[in-house]
Order: structure tokens, then sequence, then C-alpha cells
């Protein structure tokens, strides 16, 4: 059950809003490129995988489930939600007042 | 043989129904034709993101690599995952301004962001520029592949004739609804013929991945790792940035963000897109499998590798269903580079020499262009020669320059000027051009650095040429802006 935010939220206007949270996308980036010279080996191999690609395939794997977090805590503060344009009657893209949320 | 001919033919002949069927139930304005009137849910911009992976390249260059290079091949698997982890932030920030706006091309989001023709003319050029080679790479493909599948009976020229002339088809006909549908039937074909390839091969010759591994290995020590100079960890590292930087700045690309009917589409695919592209390493066993079952293909003939292990191992039939396969990863990707090539042209070229054009007149440019460029691309695979692969391997350091001035356009309002923008990535293109045509590399530019600096990736200079100009330019031009900022509701400020 989706019970009422404790506090009330001015609704999302447009434009990324940044958390700590978001940071978490760079891993993949930092983990896979980073550790590349320690895993650039052949063994152990890893469910019969050289090293170096079973490193590579678990980065990828780590990646869609680091993505996975980031669309789920976006999703709890209302950051992505399937807003489809027309549905929502939209204050259009000059500032026509903040359309707060009824607070 | 004929079984594998009749297979081909049958695939073909649905490929092109489903193409011409798309269309019907939708007027083709041009926003339609060019980005489906901006109503694909997940499903069909997940195909057509998910396109970008399956390529002739991915398909035949991936393999001929694995089989060729061994474990530099994987830089592949690696750009596009850091690609969709970027994808996240960046593709919901494109596809809202363009939608507000009704964009349709990459060059109308620079003329909008930094309201400037000069720049939008200069980002259609680098755009056609680009995509035309990566046409010709299609086209190319398709030859090799139906030429090989069908044993020879079809020559690779009757092969890109008559794949042309159904590309051309379905695409003025259909525009990216077309794409839509034949990547539907292209993916799920792939995904089921790579992935029993990846897995039986292995097993078929050596009895396993870790026995097929160790034999590579002890055959070829050193084949599974990356080399210490040459293709080396620094190689790799930088090719993987640049290109998961290129992979958003195709336009094509833009034109299958633009399809979306809501941002929140980007963020679901994200997450499913690193895990979907995983299917690209069964490409690589295939190769890794084919280096010691069907020794001897050097230079280009890497790319070969695939088909001869296939005909060595499978009856006919099954070489028709790969070729099939292989020959939908040519057609589906070639129709989304024809599609945008063909809207730039006609939006951003014709559109600008004759203003006073209504939609409808561009929407039929647009189609009439799609021959004209079918045609040339086909000349140019044909007759085009060595000009080609320089041609080829520009493409990506050609586009990857305008992804500072996309970057640095996000905001609220972009961050430099136009003329900063079109400085730079006109210098980046020049660098591009010179060290491309001068056959070029770090090592021979300057010899003297240590080796990890060597093997960087010679697009690396063009980028850091490009992001210094920017860099010079704007402060050259330093004003205080006077006219500032409309003050629209700023999100990253909580009220």
């Amino acid at each position: 059950m989706s019970a009422e935010t404790p506090t009330p939220r001015p609704v999302r206007q447009r434009g990324q809003e940044w958390h700590a949270y978001h940071a978490l996308a760079l891993l993949p980036t930092i983990g896979m490129l980073g550790g590349l010279p320690f895993a650039n080996r052949v063994y152990p191999l890893v469910l019969g995988l050289p090293f170096l690609i079973a490193w590579l395939v678990g980065w990828v794997i780590a990646t869609s489930a680091l993505m996975a977090c980031i669309l789920m805590l976006d999703r709890a503060r209302g950051l992505a939600s399937d807003r489809v344009p027309g549905e929502l009657p939209e204050t259009g893209q000059s500032a026509t007042g903040p359309s707060e949320g009824a607070p | 043989m004929t079984v594998s001919l009749a297979i081909l033919g049958a695939v073909f002949a649905i490929a092109i129904t489903l193409g011409l069927l798309a269309q019907r139930g939708h007027a083709m304005t041009l926003e339609q034709w060019s980005v489906g009137g901006r109503g694909f849910g997940s499903m069909f911009v997940f195909l057509l993101m998910a396109g970008e992976i399956y390529t002739t390249f991915t398909f035949l260059g991936g393999s001929g690599w694995a089989y060729g290079k061994g474990a530099p091949a994987l830089y592949i698997l690696c750009y596009l995952t850091l690609a969709y982890s970027l994808s996240y932030f960046l593709l919901p920030a494109i596809w809202r301004y363009a939608q507000e706006r009704r964009l349709v091309s990459q060059a109308d989001f620079f003329i909008a962001k930094y309201e400037s023709q000069a720049l939008g003319m200069l980002v259609a050029l680098v755009g056609v520029a680009a995509l035309i080679p990566y046409l010709v790479l299609q086209l190319k493909g398709l030859g090799i592949i139906v030429s090989e599948a069908s044993y020879g009976a079809i020559s690779p020229a009757t092969a890109m004739w008559s794949g042309t002339a159904a590309l051309v088809g379905y695409v003025v006909v259909s525009g990216v609804r077309g794409s839509a549908w034949t990547a539907a039937l292209k993916d799920g074909m792939i995904l089921v013929i790579v992935v029993v390839m990846g897995i039986y091969l292995p097993y078929h010759y050596y009895g396993g991945y870790g026995a097929m591994f160790e034999t590579i290995d002890r055959a070829k020590p050193g084949f599974l790792t990356l080399p210490g100079a040459g293709m080396s960890p620094a190689w790799f590292i930088s090719t993987v940035l640049l290109t998961s930087l290129g992979v958003y700045v195709w336009p094509q690309f833009f034109a299958g963000v633009y399809t979306a009917r809501s941002e929140n589409v980007f963020r679901k695919n994200a997450v499913m897109l690193p895990l979907y592209q995983l299917v690209v390493l069964f490409v690589f066993f295939v190769g890794f499998a084919a280096t010691l079952a069907v020794p001897g293909l050097t230079g280009s003939d890497a790319d070969l590798s695939l088909f001869r292990i296939a005909k060595q191992t499978f009856a006919p039939w099954a070489v028709g269903m790969i070729g099939a396969a292989g020959l939908l990863t040519a057609l589906v990707p070639g129709s989304m580079l024809l599609i945008t090539a063909a809207t730039i042209l006609a939006k951003n070229v014709y559109g600008v020499i004759a203003p006073s054009s209504s939609d409808h007149t561009i929407g039929l440019v647009a189609r009439a262009m799609v021959p004209v460029l079918a045609l040339f691309s086909l000349l140019l695979t044909l007759h085009g020669g060595q000009a080609i692969v320089a041609l080829l391997l520009m493409g990506y350091n050609v586009v990857t320059q305008l992804f500072p001035a996309l970057v640095l356009s996000l905001g609220h309002k972009p961050r430099i000027s136009a003329t900063a923008a079109l400085a730079g990535i006109l210098a980046g293109e020049l660098t591009v051009a010179s060290i491309t045509l001068s056959g070029a590399s770090v090592a021979t530019l300057a010899p003297s650095l240590p080796q990890v600096v060597k093997d960087l990736n010679v697009g690396v200079i063009a980028l850091a040429v490009n992001v210094t100009v920017i860099a010079l330019v704007s402060l050259l031009t330093r004003q205080r802006p006077a006219t500032e900022s409309r003050s629209t509701a700023n999100a990253a400020v909580p009220a």
C-alpha cells in the first residue's frame, strides 16, 4: 500500500534532481575499467570463463542491479513516474508559476 | 544448399511484408515517419535501442575480433554497458526537451538549444557524414552474409542490390514503424541463434567452456588477456570510454530516443539493456570456438569465422537460419540509418535552403531522399575501395565530437555559446580527419611518451582539441549575458 508521503513535496517540474545514490551509476565505470589491470588474467577460470571475461561479465550484471536500485530509489521519491505528456495537463515550458502539489 | 536459399528468401519476404504492413492505421506525416509520432512504448523503444547491439558489426565483427584478436574484442561488451548506465540520466533529459518542441532530428536539438541555424547545419552535415559509412558497413555485411549463407549461390553484389531495394521500399512506406516491426523479428531470431551457437560450439569442439579456454590458452598464450602494448588496458579503457560517449551522439540514436512515449522508458531500459546485451558474449564464444576449429582466416577474412564454423558444423537449413538472422542485422539498423539521414537532409538542409516549405513538403523530400541515399551508399560499397575503410574508422570519432556540445547544452541553458560549440566541433573534426587520413596514432605522434599514453585511442586527442577550443573561444568571447534566464521553476532547487 502506498502510504502518503509524510512531508508534502512540491510536484517535480522538470530537469534532473540529483541525490547521493545517483553516484551508484559511476560504480560500473570505476569498477569495470579501474580493476582491469588487476583482472587482466586467464586463471582462475570462473564458471569455465577466463578471469578477465568473468570480471567484465560480473560488472555487466552488477550494472543492471545498480541501475535497478537507482530506479527503485527514484520511484520511491516520485522522480521516475510514467507521466505521459498530454494526459496530465502540463504547465508549459515558461514560468507559469510553480504548479505546487496540494500541500 | 537449396534449403538455405529457401530459408533466406522466406525470412527476407517476411521482413519486407512486416515492414510494409507496419504503417497501417497511421497517416505518414514527417513526425510519424521519422519518430513514430512519439508513441512507442517500452518494448519498441527497447528493440530500437537494442538494435544498436546486433548490427552486422557485432554479428560478423564481434565474432571476427574474438577470432582474430582475442580478449580486446570484449571492449564491445563494456562500452555498451557503460553507455546504458549513462543513458539513465542523459536520455530522459534529451527526450523531455525534444518532446516539448516536437523535434525530429538531432540537428533540431542543437538548433533549439543553441538558437543557431549554422550550428544546426554543421551538426546535420557531421551526422550524415558519419551515417553514410555506417550504412555502407551494413550493406557490405549484408553482401557477405547472404553470399556465405547461400553457399555462394547469390553473389554479394546481387545480395546488396536486392537488400537495398527492399530496404528502400519499406523505409519509404513505413518509416521508423517498419524498423520497429522488423526489429522484433530480428531480435527474436538472433537471440535464439546466437545463444544456441554460443553454447553448442564450445561443447561440440572442446567439451565445454573451461576446456575450450584452457585449450586456447595453451595453443595461443596471451590470446585471452589484453597484451602489454598495443591493445593494452590503456587502449581498452580509453576506447571503452570514448565509444560509450559516442553511442548517444549517433543521429539515429537520437531518433530512437524521440520515438518514446514517456521518459521513464529509458530508465527501465537502462536496467534491462545491460543484461540483454550479455548475449553478445555468445557471439564472442562462437569466435573463440572458431580460432582453433577453423584456423587460417587472417585480416578482414576473420569476419567470416562465424559462417565458416557454422558451415563446417551445421546442416544447410541451420546455416540458412543463421544467414537469415544475419540478413536482419543488416536491414534493421540500415533502415534506421536511412530514415535518420533522410530526415536530416530534408529538415535541416533542404528546409533551411527553402525555408517556406511546409511540413508536408519536407516529409515528401525526406522520403524522396531515401532511394538517393541508398543508391549512393550502394555505389560506395561496390566501388569505394580503400577509402571506405578510412571513413568507417572515422565514423565513431566523427560523431563523438558532438558530445561536448551536447552535454554542455543539457542544463537549463547551454553553458557555452553557439560560436564556441561550432568552433569546438570544427576543430575536433579537422583533427579526426587529419589523424585518420595520415594514419597517425598516439605512438607515431609522440614516440617518446610512456607506453600507457601511446596506447590511448587516438580519438582522445581530437576530443581534447575540441574541448580546448571550446574553452578558449568561451574565454575570448565572454560577455556579461544581458538577457538572463527566463526563470523556469528549476527542479534542482526544491521549493
